[in-house]
């Protein structure tokens, strides 16, 4: 608005009802005092409107408050008190899915814990062990030299996803045989875990020292193949210390190479 | 109450926790809202053309809708503007399937006369009778507009209840204002 220039009848009823921000309000007042003609404008657009809610109020609508009022109460009565099942539904759902959001961190961050800790053991769940049946002849007519198959980098993959370790580092790990396939493991996902070569002390060096030894003691009759492959797929490194009668690994096993790293 | 306390509120209802007490009385929340509102909302839905038991239908399912917005904890604020949208798209409704019966029934005539009480119009003045012409002549939009301000709402509550916005609201008063003034003049 500029000096000289009247105010709009739009600013001036937007004025009398309020609606003009608070910059433009005082500008328009400013304006009123000075301006005679918007005065009068403003006076009777004032009138129009006050005169206009005025009718519009007087239709007292029809008879009947008491009734409806009482048919209201009535219908209230007898509409269900909590909320509608479908509601409880989607907050339940929503319930639900805060709850897997916080297992799928969780787990995730265990994933990691593992990645960067070692897995030293593998996953019970993801790696129960598996084998295949062979006979105790078949395992030590094998030369002892005889290296376990080399893992396809297909499957290799595959159990990489499932441990949710994503671009394993070349030569970090060795995808192991929980049990085994010396002592009839077989090439399976469920029986195959990554296990970092070089962290932790029960590395994968320390094991094929046990399975070695395992190995030895079927072929010599000293412990049946079946209990073995128990031995390897419950808790690996307590058969170890059973074996061993250590607590730790020994020295010379700790650097033992025999399998190859996952390239 | 207070939104955080209608947040743990509807917790801890999702948790299947009774709140029978509270419950009673939102029913009287709703009452008394009811009590204060209906006259306002039924003067608007008789501008809608809705004949009066219509429109006292249509009041009824508003507040019973209010009831169920309440109860399942969602915002209470400006619960009026909340009531007259609820009525404007309920009556919405409620003409268009009045309009399809009459139609279906062969009758011509959907016009009804939007103030019903002859008893409040003979205690009104020659000149609100003149104002009140000149309203019912007014497009449907700018009716509306006119009689949502005369309720008390302001221009935004008014643009959200009719879905346009706040300069078209403005532009409908100007434009009332106008005739008005013209029928005052002449």
């Amino acid at each position: 608005m500029h000096a000289g220039e009247h105010i709009s009848d739009q600013d001036l009823i937007l004025y009398v009802d309020a609606e003009l921000p608070a910059l433009r309000r005082i500008a328009v007042s400013r304006h009123l005092d000075a301006c005679a003609q918007c005065r009068a404008q403003h006076a009777q657009l004032r009138e129009a409107m006050t005169g206009l809610t005025a009718a519009i109020l007087s239709s007292e609508p029809v008879e009947g408050g008491a009734a409806a009022q009482h048919r209201l109460r009535t219908r209230l009565a007898a509409a269900p008190k909590t909320p509608s099942f479908q509601l409880h539904m989607a907050r339940l759902s929503a319930a639900v899915a805060i709850a897997l959001a916080l297992i799928g961190a969780s787990v995730a961050l265990q994933t990691r814990n593992a990645e960067q800790s070692g897995l030293t053991m593998p996953n019970p769940v993801l790696t129960p062990g598996a084998a295949v049946p062979v006979s105790r002849e078949t395992v030590c007519s094998a030369s002892e030299a005889e290296e376990s198959p080399k893992i396809a980098t297909a499957l290799a993959i595959t159990v990489f996803n499932h441990y949710g370790i994503r671009n394993p580092q070349s030569q970090a790990y060795e995808v192991d045989y929980l049990i085994t396939p010396s002592l009839g493991g077989s090439q399976d996902v469920r029986n195959l875990w990554p296990q970092p070569y070089s962290s932790g002390l029960w590395n994968s060096r320390v094991k094929d020292a046990l399975e070695d030894r395992l190995r030895a003691m079927v072929c010599a009759g000293q412990l049946d193949l079946e209990q073995a492959q128990k031995e390897l797929a419950s808790d690996w490194i307590a058969a170890y210390k059973r074996h061993f009668h250590t607590d730790e690994p020994l020295p010379a096993h700790r650097s033992f190479v025999k399998d190859r790293a996952w390239e | 109450m207070p939104a955080e306390e209608t947040y743990w509120v509807s917790l801890l209802e999702a948790a299947g926790i009774e709140r029978t007490k509270a419950a009673v009385s939102l029913e009287d929340e709703v009452a008394q809202l009811f009590a204060q509102l209906r006259t306002p909302l039924l003067r608007y839905l008789f501008t809608m053309s809705l004949p009066a038991q219509e429109a006292e239908e249509v009041a009824q399912e508003v507040f019973l809708a209010l009831f169920r917005h309440l109860r399942e904890g969602k915002p209470r604020t400006n619960l009026k503007a909340w009531v007259f949208r609820a009525g404007h798209n309920l009556g919405l409704r409620a003409r268009s399937r009045m309009q399809r019966n009459i139609t279906l029934a062969g009758e011509g005539d959907t016009h009804c006369d939007p103030s019903p009480n002859p008893e409040a119009q003979a205690a009104q003045s020659q000149r609100q009778r003149r104002l009140l012409a000149v309203v019912r002549a007014l497009p449907t939009q700018d009716r509306a507009c006119i009689h949502l301000r005369a309720e008390g709402l302001k221009y935004r509550e008014i643009a959200g209840i009719l879905g346009i916005s706040l300069g078209s609201v403005a532009q409908a008063m100007e434009r009332t204002l106008k005739k008005l003034q013209r029928v005052e003049e002449g």
